[in-house]
């Protein structure tokens, strides 16, 4: 293939949905790194050592991105990422101008 | 931004200030202790053990666990002092390199026949490719790889998994021998022994594979 379809930006953004599926598989890294294996030692019973591994640290750490990320989400629309929320005078620094 | 963000708030309300600060030491603390303990003990049992000493006492592989996380500690901090720009770019590669073990874990849970040779040399080529289809590699090798970041828009952890996968099963396939097998069939039978999900419990099961 020619290199300059490897080499130039996409169209539109880098953030293709291919990238976004990519990224989001990428994510299973956290719960693949040692600290979680650790983590699942700590079961009661060795009973339950390779499903807490795969099922219950994903849950974990699925259950703190669900809430996490689109609280990061608010905060950049609050600190005047959106125009609806600006043009509305919601963003930080209408709100507390003495802030920023 | 978070210290300018807490620090601009001590005209208003210092009670405030000392609650963020914190939450921010909270949120500090609860992250680097988990991966401090994780990378003390695995510098104790696994790089320790096996290579310097065989036998180490109980307070000895402690207290070499404890260094070990001082040491790590002091190299954080160093890092975070000094290469700010440095410590964004591996930032962005951590989680592409934690998901180069997804082949380690295919091999401890489901998979014998992965050799632990064969994993060893997937994580290497899967963390060599991570790097080279990210910014950092580019900075590595003076902007010459005839590719951008993240090639034809995949993300550099699934290109490093990628050829992970096939070193890693093709190397098993043709490193294993009857000796390896023989100790792997031997850890794979103590698990399925003692672990598996209790009777009383199999709906759970069911249920996980609905959600999946």
């Amino acid at each position: 293939m020619d290199s300059r379809y490897w080499k130039n930006n996409p169209m539109g953004g880098p953030w293709t949905a291919v990238m976004i599926l990519s990224f989001t598989l990428s994510y299973m890294g956290i719960v693949l790194s040692p600290t979680f294996t650790m983590w699942s030692y700590s079961v009661k019973s060795p009973r339950s050592f390779y499903f807490y591994q795969v099922w219950g640290s994903g849950a974990i750490i699925g259950i703190f991105l669900f809430i996490f990320v689109p609280l990061l989400g608010v905060g950049a629309h609050l600190l005047g990422a959106n125009n609806l929320v600006n043009g509305n005078g919601f963003s930080i620094n209408q709100l507390f101008p003495e802030l920023i | 931004m978070v210290y300018v963000f807490i620090e601009s708030f001590s005209s208003i309300s210092p009670i405030i200030v000392g609650f963020l600060a914190i939450c921010l030491i909270a949120a500090l603390q609860s992250t680097i202790s988990a991966f401090l303990m994780t990378s003390g003990s695995m510098v104790a049992r696994d790089l320790y053990r096996p290579y310097i000493d065989n036998n180490p006492s109980w307070k000895r592989e402690l207290l070499v666990a404890r260094l070990a996380m001082l040491l790590l500690s002091l190299a954080a901090l160093y890092l975070a002092t000094y290469f700010e720009t440095s410590l964004i770019l591996l930032g962005g590669l951590a989680i592409s390199f934690g998901f180069q073990l997804f082949p380690v874990l295919l091999g401890m849970l489901w998979f014998p026949w992965i050799t632990r040779g064969g994993a060893i040399l997937g994580l290497i080529t899967g963390l060599i490719f991570v790097t080279f289809a990210e910014t950092f590699g580019h900075k590595l090798t003076g902007n010459s790889l005839p590719w951008g970041r993240w090639p034809l828009t995949i993300y550099s952890g699934l290109w490093g998994l990628f050829f992970n996968v096939i070193v890693c099963f093709l190397s098993s396939i043709f490193s294993s021998n009857d000796q390896i097998k023989n100790t792997e069939k031997s850890f794979h039978d103590f698990l399925n022994e003692h672990m598996g999900i209790h009777h009383s419990r199999k709906k759970v099961k069911s249920l996980a594979y609905v959600f999946f």
